[in-house]
């Protein structure tokens, strides 16, 4: 499972599928036999934002939580508390109990390029990483590393380079935008299985895993 | 009877022949000047039609800015579920268009859409560009709130979704306003083309535009094949791959199919059914070239004296004008029906009829002259028009049919045959059974005229293919395309009045597409704030965010980078900025916003159409929209009212309304028409004139009672075939109650063929498929056939024993026609010497003088 916090919109807009040379690197083939394809994974986060013209980093933390095929729940718990939920083509944003903000691919058609990717670096999807990204990575021991950059020109003006981090789950994820802003993620007290889902987070990833839940 | 011997009239004919002749010859000749020469092209405008105070220029402009902006494009959108394969079937489908470029060339302005680098003005004026919602906060929110946003936006994983670095809008104030811009069009670069997503599949979007014409049919021929090998190989790709093609060229194309396919069917049939008349009752082409000669000079002159005394000859004025005229085959068909008129003498036998040919032109002249009455400019002229081409028409026949006519009659068994047919309907209508089967026909059409009722929407009048117009309309849905032909019109003194006109307009936009009411809209203001507007949100943004203790100063302060973070941040920017503008000229006054050049220099392409520019004294803009609902419309269109210089425009319903106003003008000249020439009839025959009218009127009621039964909405063009039923309802009824000298049986056989060849030429149209066509055929041919079988009921020759109705006509006494005609020996011998314009007026004047 992948992780990322980043650069969704401008991605997605600018975001650039190029599968023409498809070449299957052994290392993220290897990779990809390697991770684990859990139901549900949840755990926390820890979010450090380097940003140009800050001379301290921005620290925020929370816990996410992923069910696979129904998205993705991203609670920040400070500095502030506020939700995030990820869909397939949508992004619904939570404050204080109420929607606060709702992107729809309907609307933005980039979101729903957002989501997919988004979806497909939380699940691991190398495969559908490789499409948008070149992606150089080493293995070691059963840790790799991947650096992804955008394949499309365009893209990589604004997202430089994606650094991923991790051994049967992603644990770290390290965005660096063109623009000298940074990025760094780390996943840690990761659970795997649909009992690990707390249940409003069961509420909003659907009734099949909530039911599932209790079990 | 006294009529001038056959030689004298031949050789006052010759002169006025060559008179006629030098006339028409400069008549084309002038035709030939104003198309050829000149290039004036017809005037296509519907909206010049309509009455002169409710005419626009500005509307109009913009509906053919509108128009023309599109009308070469060609898109396709290929699709399929899987990404990569839409990629590799819009290859293949674009392989096949490179594959010969003449017609059709790649275009670009697409591309730019939706791409935040394409202009570095926003960039640089993004301190004056908000959102209405960040207006809102902006003016009302404390400052603590705006930390708030900031440190949310920090905090949460969305903030990083930026145009630029973090510091240059850590509010996320332009990034929510180009969010809110680029939402306008679905469709994104991506991939390094065009994309765009609709349900479960990606399509890529490929924008071509045509070279030359999408009107021509030769452009058309050459681009649809190639257009459908392309989709054809798009599809070759893979069994999922949708590919949707949009432009005006395909159902330009589809229209142009249909009418040559038509004409292939209509066309031919009419000409063989003709054909097979002449030969039946001629063995000749030669008398219905004749007529066709009458026709194409009564067009001719027409167009020629039109093009005179107006500016530029209306489309619609050539289409109507030219269908009236066709009642003017009546006066050629009449005189080549008269089989003696070679033993009587050609211009004797004309002479004769000159008085019956008067009073068919006469009354026609009357209702058609009629139309001008009234404020629609358009009427007035197919009035001159018809007026002119008819008294040309006329005239041809008088003058020229005894020179060129040739050794041709009718076929002896033929009129005979046909003269039987006729004594056997008179001698069975009055019988017993026939009655009860007319009376049961007049209460169907009592019935049916009870349910005729009318519809001039214009939309009606559309034929094209279901598939086709589906198409198009599958591609504007996936492509979120404004509606065309639907917009809003506003206009100001200077482009930043029209901005900020717009941006009143837009307020109550806004409004409604919260309600639902539309999807969205096009406005160039969107993206280009007025210069007020800017200003005030500028100095909203310089004093709650960059002042002193502003957001950005609380925002630093609450991160911990200390006091004056705010401006040390807007430094760092200011000295990071692209100088502005991109030429190099010095100004870097972020207060020197011009509008003026960024809605020249920076609307995204497919927004430019919108931007009307200056006209006259004035500048204009469009604000198109986008998926209205059908229901909203009048919601809609009144979101204009008060505000000054904002006009909504709705051209299928002005169109729809003109021909509407021009149904019910016509409809009302009509029956004034038929009111006039009663008393017109009255006067030169007497009481019984109401018995030539009879035909006409029966004629049509029965049209329209048809018309009522079958459920057909009555539409302007009916209205024009009732114009034409009249004409030739009259003139049959002229033709056979006049006593001169003619053989009865041969005025009804021309009567007849005059009929039989209307019915197969204007009557088969009925059978066309485009609506307006088939409307005028079918009260055409129904006129005509009921003309035809009432005029021997109600109509008999004058000097007919057996008709005692009409014997009691007074008609004026032939020697006395002669007698205005040829004054005397002595006046002829002058008039062969006298020059050109006094023999002109010597011929006028015996023309009025026939008609006293």
């Amino acid at each position: 499972m992948v992780r990322r916090g980043l650069s969704m919109i401008t991605l997605g807009a600018m975001a650039c599928a190029m599968p023409l040379d498809a070449q299957a690197p052994d290392v993220t083939a290897r990779i990809e036999t390697q991770l684990a394809t859990p139901t549900a994974a949840c755990g926390d986060f820890a979010q450090a934002k380097r940003l140009v013209g800050l001379t301290r980093p921005v620290a925020s933390t929370g816990r996410f939580c992923l069910v696979a095929g129904q998205g993705l729940v991203w609670t920040t718990v400070t500095p502030f508390p506020g939700r995030l939920h990820v869909q397939r083509g949508e992004i619904v944003e939570w404050q204080d109990g109420r929607v606060a903000r709702r992107l729809t691919a309907r609307d933005e058609p980039s979101i729903g390029v957002v989501t997919d990717l988004l979806l497909a670096m939380v699940g691991g999807d190398f495969a559908k990483l490789r499409r948008t990204f070149t992606i150089d990575a080493t293995l070691d021991a059963g840790r790799w590393r991947a650096t992804l950059v955008p394949r499309d020109a365009a893209l990589r003006q604004v997202v430089g380079s994606i650094a991923l981090r991790g051994d049967s789950l992603v644990r770290a994820v390290d965005v660096s935008e063109a623009s000298g802003d940074r990025t760094e993620l780390a996943f840690t007290g990761v659970t795997t299985g649909l009992e690990a889902l707390r249940p409003d987070e069961a509420r909003l990833l659907g009734a099949r895993a909530a039911r599932g839940a209790p079990r | 009877m006294a009529l001038p011997a056959e030689a004298s009239l031949r050789r006052r004919w010759r002169v006025a022949g060559a008179l006629w002749l030098a006339l028409v010859v400069a008549a084309a000749t002038w035709c030939a000047v104003v198309w050829g020469v000149q290039r004036r092209g017809f005037d296509t405008d519907l909206l010049a039609l309509l009455p002169r105070d409710a005419q626009d220029p500005v509307a109009q402009h913009a509906i053919d800015r509108m128009a023309a902006a599109n009308r070469q494009d060609v898109v396709a959108l290929v699709g399929a579920r899987d990404w990569t394969i839409a990629r590799r079937a819009a290859d293949a489908y674009v392989a096949v268009l490179d594959s010969a470029r003449d017609d059709l060339r790649p275009e670009p302005s697409l591309a730019e859409a939706g791409d935040p680098r394409a202009s570095p003005f926003w960039r640089w004026y993004r301190d004056g560009l908000l959102t209405s919602d960040d207006r809102a906060r902006l003016g009302g929110a404390p400052t603590a709130a705006l930390v708030q946003l900031g440190l949310r936006e920090l905090a949460s994983p969305m903030a990083g979704a930026r145009i630029g670095a973090w510091s240059d809008d850590p509010f996320g104030f332009f990034q929510r306003w180009w969010l809110a811009r680029a939402s306008s069009t679905p469709v994104r670069p991506y991939d390094g083309v065009l994309r765009v997503d609709r349900g479960d599949s990606s399509y890529v979007v490929i924008a071509n535009e045509l070279t030359a014409s999408a009107f021509s049919f030769g452009v058309q021929q050459r681009v649809i094949p190639r257009l459908a090998a392309a989709r054809a190989a798009a599809r070759r790709v893979a069994p999922d791959v949708h590919v949707v093609q949009a432009g005006f060229v395909f159902p330009a194309a589809a229209a142009s199919a249909q009418a040559s396919g038509e004409f292939n069917t209509i066309g031919i049939g009419s000409l063989l059914g003709i054909a097979l008349v002449m030969w039946l009752t001629f063995r000749s082409w030669r008398p219905i070239t004749l007529v066709a000669v009458s026709l194409a000079v009564g067009t001719v002159v027409a167009m020629a004296v039109t093009a005179l005394v107006y500016e530029r000859v209306h489309l619609l004025t050539l289409v109507f004008g030219a269908s009236l005229l066709g009642v003017a085959e009546d006066y050629g068909t009449h005189v080549l029906g008269i089989s003696d008129r070679h033993a009587r003498g050609v211009h004797r036998t004309i002479v004769a009829s000159l008085h019956g040919l008067s009073l068919a032109l006469g009354t026609t002249i009357v209702s058609f002259a009629a139309l001008a009455s009234g404020p629609f400019p358009g009427l007035r002229q197919i009035a001159l028009f018809s007026v002119v081409g008819l008294a040309a028409a006329w005239l041809t026949v008088v003058l020229w049919f005894p020179a060129l006519d040739g050794p041709q009659v009718g076929n002896p068994r033929a009129i005979a045959r046909f003269d039987a047919l006729r004594s056997w309907w008179r001698a069975r209508a009055g019988a017993g059974l026939a009655r009860v089967v007319l009376a049961g026909a007049a209460l169907a059409l009592v019935a049916g005229l009870a349910r005729l009722r009318s519809d001039d929407d214009i939309r009606r009048l559309q034929t094209l293919p279901g598939d086709v117009i589906a198409e198009q309309v599958e591609a504007a849905r996936i492509l979120r395309l404004p509606v065309p032909g639907q917009f809003f019109v506003v206009r100001g003194a200077s482009t930043d009045d029209v901005l900020a006109r717009e941006e009143r307009l837009r307020e109550r936009l806004d409004s409604l597409v919260t309600t639902g009411a539309l999807r969205g809209y096009q406005a160039v203001s969107a993206w280009v704030p007025s210069r007020e507007r800017y200003e005030a949100d500028r100095r909203l943004v310089l004093h709650r965010l960059r002042g002193d203790g502003g957001g950005l100063d609380a925002l630093g302060l609450a991160i911990g980078e200390g006091r004056g973070w705010g401006r040390r941040l807007a430094m760092r920017r200011w000295a990071a900025d692209a100088p502005y503008p991109p030429d190099g000229r010095p100004s870097r006054n972020t207060f020197g916003y011009e509008p003026e050049v960024v809605v020249r220099e920076a609307i995204p392409a497919p927004l430019r159409t919108l931007w009307l520019g200056r006209m006259g004294d004035e500048h204009a803009s469009v604000i198109t929209l986008v998926e209205p609902r059908d229901d909203a419309l009048a919601t809609i269109a009144a979101a204009a009212r008060g505000l000054d210089g904002v006009r909504w425009v709705d051209e299928a319903r002005a169109i729809s309304t003109l021909l509407g106003d021009y149904r019910a003008r016509m409809s009302l000249v009509l029956l004034a028409s038929y009111a006039l020439v009663t008393l017109l009839l009255c006067w030169r025959v007497g009481r019984r004139g109401w018995r030539l009218v009879a035909p006409s009127v029966i004629a049509s009621l029965t049209a329209l009672g048809a018309l009522g039964l079958a459920g057909e909405p009555l539409q302007v063009f009916h209205v024009l075939a009732l114009f034409l039923v009249f004409g030739i309802g009259i003139d049959f009824a002229i033709f056979s109650t006049e006593d001169a000298g003619h053989r009865d049986d041969d005025v009804w056989f021309a009567v007849g063929l005059a009929g039989a060849s209307t019915i197969l030429s204007l009557g088969l149209l009925a059978l066309s498929g485009t609506p307006a066509l088939r409307a005028f055929g079918i009260v055409m041919s129904i006129g005509v056939t009921v003309s035809l079988f009432v005029t021997p009921l109600v109509c008999r020759p004058a000097r007919g024993a057996e008709c005692t109705s009409c014997s009691a006509m007074r008609f004026p006494s032939l020697s006395s026609i002669s007698a205005t005609v040829s004054p005397g020996d002595t006046a002829l011998g002058s008039y062969s010497t006298a020059t050109p314009s006094v023999r002109a007026r010597a011929i006028v004047a015996a023309m009025l003088a026939t008609r006293r």
